[in-house]
């Protein structure tokens, strides 16, 4: 048990930190915040029922945490108020299948055109800024701006298709 | 590009600033108001934060922190942060008290002031006004109320301290929490205390993630693996009593450490009583004996050792240890020649069955310091911390230099544990010249004796095999001790008269082949009686006197004072019997003044039993 417990909670970091990530808009704050969730499973693994689906349940414990946060920030740090937190959280889609979602990714990456390729490995590769881009692809800082939204865009949309099967098994 | 067009393109940019964290209060406030303006840009948002987080996880922005998805100082750091919000939410709590009760005082005091104004007002006979009356009471009715109210929901509670949380912080005393130096990250078997010197030491539970602050730890038994907040990765061995100093320093008062520091983390420092240990980027070990010595040995990289005593006499002297150098410092401050040995040391956290053997070993060890304090003990080879060159068998119970044995042909090699070494002896009959043995000179003449050994024999070739044997045997007082071909062991000894009075004993239980190549305990007591018992293993193999022999031993006669172990140099002297060389390995070899009964032989097996 104690070990497929383990294994639950190490595969769901990633899509914790992304919808985390989604309602904070900060990526140190999300990372704490995951850490605290991640305290939080840790505690209540002996309340956790193995016959009921681990991902909710997670998935709560963070959303939890992020309110907590929120409580605890000053609210002109907030990125959201609480509506569009609850209208941001509130269509998310529980991930009943993280490593399909990351495989899928790994080979939505390998599809997207040479400049969105290039723009991605700027951005999360080589960690550049927006602004070093900017220079180094000879684009406006607004054009990259947009190139990397339609990159994300294309990312997410290939994903999507590929977990539902159109494009064959991720 | 039409309105709507704009708008999406601005929604695009937008994001993007989002996701890089850039907005600024203004670009936040446009983008909320996109967001709630289009009832689609909620999901749009969600889906690029998710794979912009994907991409970031990926990059290593997560995983990079975590180990098995969780990174330890961060919990241990907010278990921390927990523990220190919650003393400050008693704190703000004590305040918040404190303040409304004495407003509510205040209030009181300028009710009272006012009613006596108003005595002082009217000379008359004072009626108090009931409105005044009334008045009076209410303010107290609502202060306490206030103080009620304020404490009845600790939900209301926390919501009403943080609204004014400027006021409680200024009025809170700063609690001051050490921080988590180190975390948990794994362990076997282990038990530690938190061990303030003050009060009865305290059990640690050994969580995984636990974090550790500031202060003296005492490991027990088993072996931990600390992180240390530097990055620092720290593996203890117990029995240890070591101090979280600070993130980049531990003191060590006894036990085994070994370091293992990241380029990032170079200067972290092991504090000990005779030397600091100061790290220039390596993996090392160090040792805190109970024989008052530090040890030092790198693993990896370099190390400085600044041999420093605790009396305040200063830097006494520095050496700086290379990949496989090792040193080791006195009480004094002073650097000594003995090895450090590498195997001592665990460099990573060790399965149950490995700590096992380490800790019977370690059970030796402190059996051998209980010897070394037996009068009675002539001496003791423990064939420990040897060099592979080595040409004496060093004495360790009575530090006499010349109770050391010379060896003969024989080469080391593992012994009962693989960490500590035996002598091979490759056994040839001794007709072609003894090649193999150790040599002992022991001064004295005995009424009692006892000598013990770990053997590991692999074959019994010859008439005789040598194990303990007078290099003359023709005086009184000499003897062999030897193995017969079938496993017997056999006893001779020379009375007064030399070999006219030769006394001898073999044994009624033999060596068996399946003890051959097995580590085996041998022990021979001979009692001031003259009675002699042989043990294998503990047990008594039953010595019986050669009927042809004259029965019984003269006092005082015993000596080992010219005795070879696993050869006998004079063995041409008996033309027609095969002696043959030792063919094995010895691992220990004890000589004790006096008989030791069976309990203490057993003892002798069950401490040295690997």
């Amino acid at each position: 048990m104690a070990s497929s417990y383990n294994q639950l909670v190490t595969e769901i970091q990633s899509s914790l930190f992304a919808f985390i990530f989604s309602l904070i808009g900060d990526p140190e704050a999300a990372n704490d915040i995951l850490q605290e969730t991640n305290l939080v499973l840790w505690e209540k693994e002996s309340d956790y029922d193995p016959s009921r689906p681990f991902h909710p349940w997670a998935y709560k414990i963070s959303y939890l945490q992020v309110l907590a946060y929120r409580k605890r920030v000053r609210s002109d740090r907030l990125l959201f108020d609480d509506d569009l937190v609850d209208r941001v959280a509130g269509g998310f889609e529980v991930d009943n299948h993280v490593s399909d979602r990351r495989d899928a990714l790994a080979k939505c990456l390998k599809r997207l055109e040479s400049r969105a390729t290039r723009l991605v490995q700027l951005r999360y590769h080589q960690e550049l800024s927006l602004t070093a881009i900017a220079e180094q692809c000879e684009m406006s800082l607004s054009s990259v701006k947009v190139a990397l939204f339609r990159a994300r865009k294309v990312l997410a949309d290939c994903i999507e298709r590929k977990l539902i099967g159109e494009e064959g098994p991720a | 590009m039409n309105d709507n067009q704009r708008i999406e393109y601005e929604f695009q940019e937008l994001v993007t600033l989002c996701l890089e964290g850039q907005l600024s209060a203004e670009k936040k406030a446009r983008f909320r108001e996109l967001m709630i303006g289009n009832a689609e840009f909620p999901a749009l948002y969600r889906r690029q934060a998710v794979v912009h987080g994907m991409l970031l996880w990926n990059r290593g922005m997560g995983a990079r922190r975590c180990l098995n998805g969780i990174d330890p100082i961060a919990v241990a750091e907010l278990l921390a942060e927990a523990e220190r919000e919650a003393r400050r939410q008693v704190e703000r709590e004590a305040a918040e008290r404190a303040r409304l009760i004495e407003r509510a005082e205040a209030e009181k005091r300028r009710l009272e002031e006012e009613l006596e104004q108003s005595r002082r007002r009217r000379p008359q006979p004072i009626e108090i006004p009931v409105s005044v009356v009334y008045l009076g009471a209410a303010a107290m009715a609502a202060c306490l109320f206030m103080v009620f109210v304020h404490f009845a929901s600790r939900e209301e509670l926390v919501t009403a301290v943080a609204a004014d949380r400027a006021t409680a912080e200024e009025v809170a005393p700063e609690v001051v929490v050490e921080p988590v130096l180190a975390v948990l990250s794994d362990s076997v078997e282990a038990e530690l205390y938190v061990d303030d010197g003050d009060s009865p030491p305290t059990v640690v539970p050994m969580k995984p993630h636990a974090g550790y602050r500031a202060g003296a730890y005492s490991l027990d038994r088993g072996v931990i693996e600390l992180e240390m907040r530097s990055g620092v990765k720290v593996l203890i061995e117990g029995p240890a009593a070591y101090a979280l100093v600070s993130e980049d320093r531990i003191r060590v008062e006894r036990g085994r450490l070994v370091g293992n520091v990241s380029p990032d983390s170079i200067g972290f420092t092991i504090e000990t009583p005779y030397a600091a240990i100061v790290d220039l980027g390596t993996e090392f070990g160090v040792e805190v004996s109970m024989d008052e010595t530090v040890g030092v040995t790198v693993f990896d990289g370099e190390v400085e050792v600044v041999a420093s005593v605790s009396d305040g006499a200063g830097v006494l002297g520095r050496r700086r240890l290379e990949v496989n150098e090792s040193a080791r410092v006195n009480q004094e401050g002073e650097f000594l020649d003995a090895v450090v040995n590498d195997d001592r040391f665990f460099r990573e956290v060790p399965d149950p069955s490995t700590l096992a053997r380490k800790q019977a070993y370690e059970r030796w060890m402190e059996h051998c310091k209980q010897l070394a304090e037996d009068d009675d003990v002539l001496a003791h080879y423990t064939f420990d911390n040897q060099e592979p060159n080595d040409s004496l068998l060093l004495e360790r119970a009575n530090d006499g230099q010349s109770l050391h044995g010379n060896i003969k042909g024989a080469t080391w090699e593992s012994g009962r544990w693989s960490f500590k070494q035996s002598l091979r002896f490759e056994g040839v009959a001794t007709a072609n010249g003894a090649n193999n043995y150790v040599h002992f000179r022991i001064p004295g003449k005995h009424d009692a004796l006892t000598i013990a050994a770990w053997v590991q024999i692999d074959e019994l070739l010859g008439d005789y095999v040598s194990l303990f044997m007078c290099a003359d045997y023709e005086g009184a007082g000499d003897f062999h001790w030897q193995l017969r071909k079938n496993g017997q062991f056999h006893l001779g000894f020379l009375q007064d008269g030399g070999l006219e009075a030769q006394v001898a004993w073999e044994s009624s239980k033999r060596v068996e082949p399946h003890q051959l190549r097995t580590w085996m305990h041998i022990a021979l007591v001979i009692q001031e009686s003259g009675e002699v018992d042989c043990y294998m293993d503990g047990m008594s193999v039953d010595m019986v006197a050669d009927p042809d022999s004259q029965q019984g031993l003269t006092p005082g006669l015993l000596r080992l004072e010219d005795v070879c172990l696993g050869s006998w140099l004079n063995s041409t002297r008996f033309p027609g019997v095969t002696f043959h060389d030792l063919r094995g390995k010895v691992d220990e070899v004890l000589m004790v003044g006096r008989a030791m009964n069976q309990q203490e032989i057993v003892r002798l097996v069950e401490k040295g039993k690997p």
